[in-house]
């Protein structure tokens, strides 16, 4: 028998035809854009509306997120109580999201029960009453949970590098619990009247998308009641507050979180794709440089990575890190040294080879069935952009060179607007 | 309110699969899905947390992470996964360890050859090992210590077990373990428990069982079955008197943490409790939430569930009482509740909801390839792949009595643990 060579690998294929879905898309009768993707061999659906109506849609605080949540707090027919037994009873799943740009409200359910369930979804998002007393408990409940929350060297540092690098813009406001007490029923009505309506939202569906799914998703979100699209004043991105680094102590803390990052461009911007690679490549997959040099080198973290997070008015270009307490100077100092490296230097083809054959298979996994893809597709409602952004991504992951992504770093990667933000010890 | 419908699984699909077991008596177990590109790559030992030794906790999951510092062929590892466009992970739990890779159907040689190497020999060094010990205690730190409350697990543990290895967390018992931790000791490890002949091998995706045979035999075929050698696990002597510990911590909220054993993960009373869990705690219409948080203001957050395991597990429920509510008080709130199932039975309707819930995860679970392939690979560790198929009939089964039953039996003040999470700030 011929002896095997465990050391010659077996020959690897690059993938170059990742195939893309295409979404149905079209119109609702009240109005309502869809974009849907339909799949699968389990008979669930997912059922996804995005409203305009975020925390930047108010100059109150949490007033975005209390009206998103308390969606199922209670209408004029179904108590609170009833609208989660039933939605429970079927297995069903509603889920309520707020972001800074959009409020988000889904439902996960079994076809076969999809005509049982989406009237009720649909009464819950147009006729919240949000009861009094349910805004109480809401109320003392989250308050506790940021009071715990913000014992968490994570969240305050999330807060003070949002304030450093987006000063003045609603995105960088945080609540205080005083905020919490602010809040009324009347605002609250108020808010979701104004924005919970058909020409203010946009819908996704994915899943096992049958004729009877559509005709029920038509005669119930498709008879929502119509209103008002709402725009968002845009607010002025200001410069990086101080690129000197922001300490926060907390001597409890066994770790320290470490945050580096500036505004930067947009999803629609033509070189948003080059700077995600050029991302990917500094600290966005285990074998990257940040992970090579700060964990598999030198065991200072668990984890650290590098990536842009995503407004509709900025991007945030971003450097995380868990980092052993009494280290993050120390890190601190690697992270610019390998942000300066990729300005002087450009990446070898080896590198760049693995970083393409790796950001491929990542592509390919994204749209690996229509649960996996609605991540990709709620991207493209969210942030104005459509599904040839992921073909263009694809062609750039193929065609970039190293020159093309020492160039991106040498415009993007600027350190006199670098805010770096500590908090734990040191 | 509504007219509900019974509980119907004819909708759920099975998973087919084929079985074989290779010379050196590694099992393989391949499921066939077309509908995808990717392929899953699940390899799962047959050893956890549960396998170390008291004195040198930890081992398991800081072996799991020596195992991508390259290969005795192979000295990068994750390198050639990300060439070959894939991902991977792995995964440790007390009772087993779990590694996979999901990858474009055409490059799955890749993960056999990759994983067939580790398999066969790791290239051990004191180098790589000081690092890695540097990353699980990092590791440690960023989930159990540096997070508000998280070391209450590594508490409870400790209170509830008095002899059963699960008295320590996978993680370990402290951070010294990891320190001490020797090269001889990680190698007797491996030799002694990373054997084809205590693995299972899956994979699934668009591929063909022949073809998985052939790629099996010439690259996992050639290693030689080892002598393992498993440790007589000491059963855990039913517990009679209630445990009870209060601990002080500089955290913002008082809290409260109660454990009651249970049955194995194949046991008749591991259904009912997880169904018992759900009753409490799944979903916003559970039991817990609306009664003592949305109705009574007991509590703003409480929790309850289970640690399903391969020996006897624990049912958990945690809380946070709400401002002016005494340990005392959210005890007896707590203790009242689980009572409750029984005093005050729990209806059909309460019951169907909990079924339809656990077919909806099932569902969900069965997504994508490499979920499938880790239950696959779980259910044949239990001892029958084929339960992924039929487990959820074993829920299906379980009836109002054996509901009142089990609670009436776990439910008791001799079988309990308690932590009262004391907040130091509170006092101030």
């Amino acid at each position: 028998m011929e002896t095997l060579n465990r050391k010659n690998p077996p020959v690897i294929q690059q993938i170059t035809n990742i195939s893309i879905p295409k979404l149905d898309k079209g119109f609702l009768g009240n109005g309502i854009p869809f974009s849907a993707l339909s799949g699968g061999s389990q008979e669930f659906v997912y059922i996804h509306l995005t409203f305009n109506a975020g925390a930047l849609y108010s100059n109150q605080k949490l007033v975005g997120s209390f009206t998103n949540n308390m969606l199922t707090c209670g209408t004029r027919n179904h108590t609170a109580q009833q609208i989660v037994d039933t939605f429970d009873f079927y297995g069903a799943e509603i889920q309520t999201n707020c972001n800074p740009d959009h409020a988000n409200i889904s439902l996960f359910c079994l076809n076969k029960y999809a005509d049982k369930l989406l009237p009720l979804f649909c009464e819950i998002i147009s006729e919240s009453i949000f009861p009094e007393s349910e805004l109480k408990i809401a109320v003392a409940n989250q308050k506790y949970k940021w009071t715990e929350e913000h014992e968490s060297t994570k969240i305050l540092a999330k807060e003070a590098l949002l304030n450093q690098t987006f000063a003045n813009h609603p995105y960088s406001r945080t609540a205080q619990l005083a905020d919490f007490d602010k809040l009324t029923v009347d605002t609250l009505r108020d808010f979701h009247s104004k924005h919970y309506n058909s020409n203010n939202c946009q819908l996704i569906i994915v899943g096992y998308i049958t004729n009877d799914v559509m005709k029920t998703i038509e005669s119930t979100i498709g008879q929502m009641k119509t209103g008002k699209k709402v725009i968002a004043d845009n607010f002025e991105i200001g410069e990086t507050v101080s690129t000197k680094p922001l300490i926060i102590t907390k001597e409890t803390a066994v770790q320290t979180s470490l945050r580096m990052g500036c505004s930067t461009i947009k999803m629609q911007h033509p070189d948003y794709h080059k700077l995600h690679i050029l991302l990917t490549v500094l600290g966005g997959y285990f074998g990257s440089r940040l992970m090579s040099n700060i964990r598999e080198e030198k065991g200072y973290t668990y984890g650290i990575s590098s990536t842009i997070v995503m407004y509709q008015q900025a991007g945030l270009l971003r450097i995380a890190s868990e980092v052993k307490a009494g280290f993050a100077m120390q890190v601190v100092d690697e992270i610019k040294k390998e942000m300066q490296r990729l300005k002087d230097e450009p990446i070898s083809n080896e590198e760049l080879n693995l970083v393409r054959n790796y950001m491929t298979g990542e592509l390919i996994q994204q749209f690996d069935g229509p649960l996996l893809s609605f991540d990709q597709i709620y991207k493209t409602v969210a942030y104005d952009v459509d599904m040839s952004y992921y073909t263009d991504l694809q062609n750039t992951i193929l065609t970039i060179t190293a020159k093309d992504l020492q160039a991106t770093a040498n415009k993007y990667f600027d350190f006199d607007r670098l805010a770096t933000v500590i908090v734990g010890k040191e | 309110m509504c007219l509900f419908d019974n509980f119907a699984y004819k909708h759920i699909c099975m998973i087919n699969f084929d079985k074989f077991e290779l010379d050196n008596g590694l099992q393989v177990i391949v499921h066939q899905d077309k509908t995808t590109p990717i392929v899953a790559f699940n390899v799962l030992y047959k050893v956890g947390s549960r396998n170390e030794n008291p004195d040198r906790t930890g081992l398991a999951h800081l072996f799991e992470h020596l195992m991508f510092e390259g290969s005795i062929n192979i000295s990068d590892y994750d390198r050639h996964i990300q060439l070959a466009s894939g991902e991977n992970n792995a995964f440790t739990t007390s009772d087993y360890t779990n590694y996979y890779i999901t990858l474009p159907k055409q490059n799955i040689e890749t993960a056999f050859w990759l994983e067939s190497d580790r398999m066969l020999e790791l290239d051990f060094s004191e180098e790589k090992l000081k690092i890695q010990k540097g990353v699980v205690i990092e590791e440690f730190n960023q989930r159990y210590l540096n997070k508000p409350y998280a070391d209450w697990r590594l508490i409870m543990h400790r209170l509830a077990y008095h002899v059963h290895p699960y008295m320590w967390p996978t993680i370990g018992k402290n951070t010294m373990h990891i320190e001490y931790a020797k090269l001889q000791e990680i190698k007797d490890f491996y030799f002694n428990f990373y054997a084809p002949n205590n693995a299972i091998l899956v994979v699934a995706g668009d591929v063909e069982t022949k073809q998985v045979k052939e790629l099996a035999e010439k690259w996992f075929g050639p290693i030689p079955r080892r002598n393992t050698v498993k440790n007589e696990l000491p059963a855990e002597p039913k517990q009679m008197i209630p445990q009870e510990l209060e601990i002080e911590r500089n955290v913002p909220l008082n809290a409260i943490y109660k454990a009651y054993h249970m049955g194995d993960r194949l046991s008749k009373n591991y259904y009912a409790s997880d169904l018992i869990s759900d009753i409490l705690s799944n979903g916003e219409s559970s039991r817990l939430t609306q009664r003592l948080v949305k109705q009574q203001n007991k509590f703003t957050n409480i929790n309850a569930y289970i640690l399903g395991s391969n020996d006897p597990g624990l049912f958990f429920v945690e809380g946070f009482p709400a401002e002016g509510v005494s340990f005392e008080e959210a005890n007896k709130c707590i203790i009242n509740e689980l009572e409750n199932i029984w005093k005050d039975p729990v209806s059909e309707d309460e019951l169907t909801k909990v079924k339809n819930k656990i077919e909806m995860t099932k569902e969900l679970s069965e997504v994508n390839v490499l979920n499938k392939a880790i239950s696959l690979a779980y259910y044949e560790m239990l001892g029958d792949a084929n339960l992924v198929n039929t487990d959820i009939i074993n829920y299906q089964n379980v009836s109002r009595d054996d509901i009142e039953k089990t609670a009436k039996e776990m439910f008791t003040a001799g079988n309990s643990s308690t932590i009262y999470y004391k907040s130091a700030q509170k006092d101030k």
